[in-house]
């Protein structure tokens, strides 16, 4: 059994994580998660995950956000440290949401919003999670409207059970398959364990 | 009815002071900053309404006599005022009732405690304003306020009717399963918990059930092992008893009582129950003691989805210092009191611009309110040599 690092900025990033781990299966399962603080405590932290990754993998989530490409991100990220073998540095781009919208069917499902109301290309959002709440606001079961959304009158931008509702989400109805399809940052994160995981399996 | 907003004058720490409240507020600031005696402004209204053994004179002296209650702040105006509005909804802008309740200690004799003001308002109308007629005529009458009286506060039976219910809670694992031992003295109100069990045993059967059923769910998903909740009653001296049954190893090891829970479980049971117990206005002090990190990041969703299935959604004031508590980007703004010691007694505000520019900005209470109410000079505390 390998076990696998996994650091991200918030649960919901976890749980794709989780996921992804867990339909990779074979042999791989999540030994220590770290992060839930923001991107800025994963910055910091970077030196400490590369060392980490010299000895055990480590799967390293981070939205790309306003920035305009993945590589000026890792660049800025990186400086001089050299990312070992078992660094999985992965870029969302832009933010988790677009990942979860881009299963459409899943989220149709799971949100009640018309599957066509659903942007095919959620990676091209320049902001995924306010365009989520929105198709929630518009079209959402009064369920999902409940946890997702704020209240009347809030000044939060998320409801309470924001993070709750959609990790139910991710860890049931949402399809990886049909997701990585329509998101291609994730579609190389999913190809990118695979390739660690058969490197391991080799070295074994 | 929801109380939205509350001003002080000289009520123990505070000099003066407003503050405004929502459906689910959450009060924070520093150890000794008057979140306890805060939340003691509502026990307080709810002892001087009570029916038996209550008003104003059993309520002050309770709490150690005006001198101990009154802000050490109040240098010339010794008056202690309270007063408190009322709307319909939270989301409603205009006050419904207005109570006002001041008083203060004669400055000759024999120092009588004497209500000095004492108002109800219900709209815009005024339906009591006192000292009237009556009373300058017989000052007796001002060691009593209407409120405590059923007669006299029969135009504004809401107002004694939701003072009068009230529900504080902190419960202290210890006193429960050490009671026994520690002996039987207990506050009235039970504000810690020593009687809870009682108060499970005197909850009807079918409700009971039901609750219990609620809570089990929640417990199983919080507390590892946990399998299931039961109430008895002892055979031989019918105590109550809640027991629980864990996933053992042993799987004959049995039913534990109560007095073997852990503190993090008792505390969770308490909280559980008396969200689901009533719909009062309920204040729960530091709901995250004894508790994991991960259910305490849980319970303002717990809350908020208990509130949600009354028929009315109770109002709850929490006090807290937990980041994890805080740390959930769902907060509203609005819901959060600070409370800041000064020179001059706390300072209550909300969150101001500043800190809502970090909140817009995606951060959370947690990261950007809490860390205000650190103390200034924290520091020290490490770079102290004591010994």
């Amino acid at each position: 059994m390998t076990g696998i690092f996994v650091a991200t900025e918030d649960v919901l990033s976890e749980a794709i994580a989780d996921r992804l781990i867990k339909e990779e299966n074979q042999s791989m399962y999540v030994a220590v998660r770290l992060g839930r603080k923001g991107n800025t405590y994963l910055k910091k932290e970077l030196r400490s995950f590369t060392k980490i990754a010299r000895s055990v993998p480590v799967l390293l989530f981070t939205d790309l956000d306003r920035i305009e490409c993945p590589s000026i991100l890792i660049n800025d990220w990186r400086g001089r440290v050299i990312f070992p073998e078992m660094m999985l540095f992965r870029v969302v781009v832009r933010k988790i949401e677009a990942w979860l919208l881009a299963d459409r069917q899943g989220f149709a499902q799971f949100s009640g919003v018309p599957f066509n109301r659903i942007p095919q290309h959620p990676e091209s959002l320049s902001d995924p999670k306010e365009s989520l709440l929105n198709l929630v606001r518009h079209y959402g079961k009064k369920a999902v409207k409940v946890d997702i959304l704020p209240e009347r009158g809030s000044t939060a931008k998320i409801g309470l059970a924001y993070n709750q509702a959609l990790c139910g989400f991710v860890q049931g109805a949402w399809s990886l398959d049909r997701a990585a399809q329509a998101a291609n940052s994730l579609d190389r994160a999913r190809r990118r364990l695979h390739e660690l995981r058969l490197t391991l399996a080799d070295k074994k | 009815m929801y109380i939205t907003r509350l001003k002080l004058k000289n009520w123990r720490n505070f000099h003066e002071a407003e503050v405004h409240l929502t459906q689910t507020s959450y009060l924070i600031g520093p150890n000794a900053s008057g979140k306890s005696n805060l939340l003691d402004v509502f026990r307080f209204l709810r002892d001087v309404c009570k029916p038996a053994g209550g008003g104003l004179q059993k309520a002050v002296k309770d709490r150690g006599g005006i001198s101990k209650l009154r802000c050490l702040h109040a240098r010339h105006d010794p008056e202690v005022k309270i007063e408190v509005f009322f709307n319909e909804r939270v989301d409603d802008p205009s006050t419904s009732w207005r109570y006002v309740l001041g008083f203060k200690s004669e400055s000759k004799g024999t120092h009588r405690l004497l209500v000095s003001c004492e108002e109800v308002w219900h709209a815009n109308a005024c339906i009591l304003k006192r000292p009237d007629p009556d009373d300058k005529k017989d000052d007796r009458l001002l060691t009593e306020t209407h409120l405590e009286q059923a007669r006299a506060s029969s135009e504004f039976r809401e107002i004694v009717d939701y003072f009068s219910i009230i529900t504080y809670l902190h419960l202290v694992p210890q006193l429960l399963k050490y009671g026994d031992k520690i002996g039987g003295n207990r506050l009235e109100d039970d504000p810690f918990g020593q009687g809870f069990l009682e108060r499970v045993a005197g909850c009807p059967v079918k409700i009971r059930d039901a609750r219990l059923k609620k809570i089990n769910k929640v417990l199983s998903a919080a507390v590892p092992q946990f399998k299931e909740l039961r109430f008895i009653k002892d055979e031989v001296n019918g105590k109550p008893h809640l027991e629980a049954l864990y996933e053992h190893h042993r799987p004959h090891a049995g039913w534990q009582r109560e007095d073997q829970f852990s503190d993090g479980t008792l505390r969770l049971l308490s909280i559980l129950w008396s969200l689901l117990d009533g719909n009062s206005l309920l204040l729960i002090e530091e709901p995250e003691l004894s508790l994991h990190q991960a259910v305490v990041e849980e319970l303002p969703v717990l809350i908020d989805r208990i509130q949600r299935t009354g028929k009315q959604r109770r109002q709850i004031i929490i006090s807290s210092h937990s980041e994890d508590l805080l740390s959930n980007k769902g907060i509203d703004a609005r819901s959060v009191v600070v409370l800041e010691p000064s020179h001059e007694g706390t300072i209550s505000r909300s969150v101001d611009d500043a800190e809502r520019t970090g909140l817009n900005a995606g951060l959370s209470v947690a990261e950007v309110v809490l860390p205000q109410t650190r103390p200034k000079r924290i520091e020290q505390l490490g770079q102290m040599r004591l010994l």
